[in-house]
């Protein structure tokens, strides 16, 4: 790896209850680069995802162990301000989930939230970023229109506007484009493609297309283990592992 | 929840009994709030319940705390819901007579005093129909057409504001 990783994952551990859903994962997410993980449904991969912002915290019943580094500090860590921890990270669901609000409040909100009143700064960012989202076209008449009225496509580009917001380091995606139409998906793709100059982004995928087209590095998780982890040409093309291989020809899905 | 409205009535008369207080506002004012909390604090309850988690979830991704959370996004998530709780539990406290017929007393004029007795609506309705006087008796209709009136003028309200905070609701 050329460049220092972003988020080192050591050891990691997590159990939901008595079920193991991730067994300890260790593995280096490459900064300023896209990182697909893939595998079948149920092998962990939102986990571990979630696990970066730590977002798993709000399930019941779970448990942690190991650490996970994110600019070399360890965000498992109980006395880590978690705030802090999910500011730098922007986070795209699998179902867009507009916040109950206007079209502007849903961008503003996270600065709002961290101390920004002033309201010609905010107009400032709230068009910055929906223009960053490739959104400003079609919203700009109707900023204060519920965000609900939007179309799922646009909902999931307001998200990502709305994370961008807060000016995260990271952008964690949740298989992002499952829920979007192919047109909608095509355009969150492109705007990962050139966001990844500015940001390091992490998505989970079951789609292997997805994959080929994204990834710069890709992570396989097969019923909580790591199976392989590497650059995007060598995991999907040449895999070491004779699972993933199985598992891009499509025989364990 | 389902306990009957007497009942508090009496629980208040008896704990008013005890510390030597006469029928009065604030007794009717304590006995018709414990009253209406339980069902106010259950309906407000289910509906923030409802709540898709995944907003919630882009809330505290977004770096808020669960305050900030719950003060900005639920709140506003439940907002006709919780409208509809309060009106609800007004409708029923204003309405009740039964735990008010020991706890407020009876008079005809104007409390002057928080210690003094006061006249419900309902209880107006109730004491003046039992009289022989025609005269009381129509007091008593023009009390139950006042009180159905601001029931109905509260619930076109509530519906309003309902409808106001409904159009930014996430389905």
């Amino acid at each position: 790896m050329d460049t220092k990783p972003l988020i080192s994952v050591r050891n990691l551990n997590v159990f939901y209850a008595n079920t193991q859903a991730l067994k300890n994962i260790s593995v280096d997410i490459p900064d300023k680069k896209i990182t697909v993980i893939i595998g079948p449904s149920g092998c962990g991969k939102t986990t571990l995802l979630k696990s970066f912002n730590r977002l798993i915290d709000s399930a019941n019943d779970i448990t942690v162990s190991g650490e996970v580094l994110v600019d070399g500090e360890n965000i498992l860590d109980p006395k880590i301000e978690i705030t802090h921890i999910r500011k730098k990270m922007g986070l795209l669901s699998q179902k867009p989930s507009p916040l109950p609000m206007s079209i502007y409040d849903n961008v503003a909100y996270g600065r709002r939230i961290h101390g920004l009143g002033n309201k010609k700064e905010l107009d400032t960012i709230v068009e910055h970023y929906l223009k960053e989202a490739s959104l400003w076209d079609e919203v700009k008449d109707r900023l204060h229109a519920p965000a609900s009225q939007l179309s799922v496509g646009q909902q999931q580009r307001l998200c990502l506007a709305r994370g961008l917001a807060v000016e995260p380091e990271i952008i964690l995606g949740d298989e992002p484009t499952s829920a979007l139409d192919p047109k909608s998906s095509q355009h969150i793709e492109k705007r990962f493609l050139e966001l990844k100059k500015q940001y390091s982004i992490v998505i989970v995928s079951h789609i292997l297309r997805q994959a080929k087209r994204l990834a710069d590095y890709v992570i396989f998780l097969y019923l909580g283990e790591l199976i392989e982890h590497g650059p995007a040409g060598e995991v999907l093309d040449n895999p070491r592992q004779e699972m993933t291989r199985e598992y891009i020809k499509g025989i364990i899905s | 929840m389902g306990n009957s409205s007497i009942v508090y009535g009496a629980f208040g008369f008896a704990i008013m009994l005890s510390l030597g207080l006469r029928a009065s506002l604030l007794g009717g004012i304590i006995v018709v709030a414990l009253l209406i909390l339980p069902i106010m604090s259950r309906a407000m309850d289910e509906v923030m319940r409802m709540t898709p988690p995944e907003i919630l979830d882009a809330s505290y991704a977004l770096g808020a705390t669960r305050l900030e959370t719950a003060m900005k996004v639920m709140v506003r998530q439940s907002l006709p819901g919780i409208v509809t709780a309060v009106i609800i539990a007004f409708g029923r406290g204003i309405g009740d007579a039964a735990s008010v017929l020991f706890t407020a007393g009876f008079t005809d004029s104007l409390p002057s005093s928080l210690l003094r007795p006061v006249a419900t609506l309902p209880l107006a309705i109730f004491f003046q129909l039992g009289t022989p006087f025609a005269q009381v008796r129509a007091r008593a209709y023009a009390a139950a057409l006042l009180l159905t009136l601001i029931i109905l003028i509260i619930s076109i309200f509530s519906r309003i504001v309902a409808r106001k905070y409904t159009r930014h609701i996430v389905k």
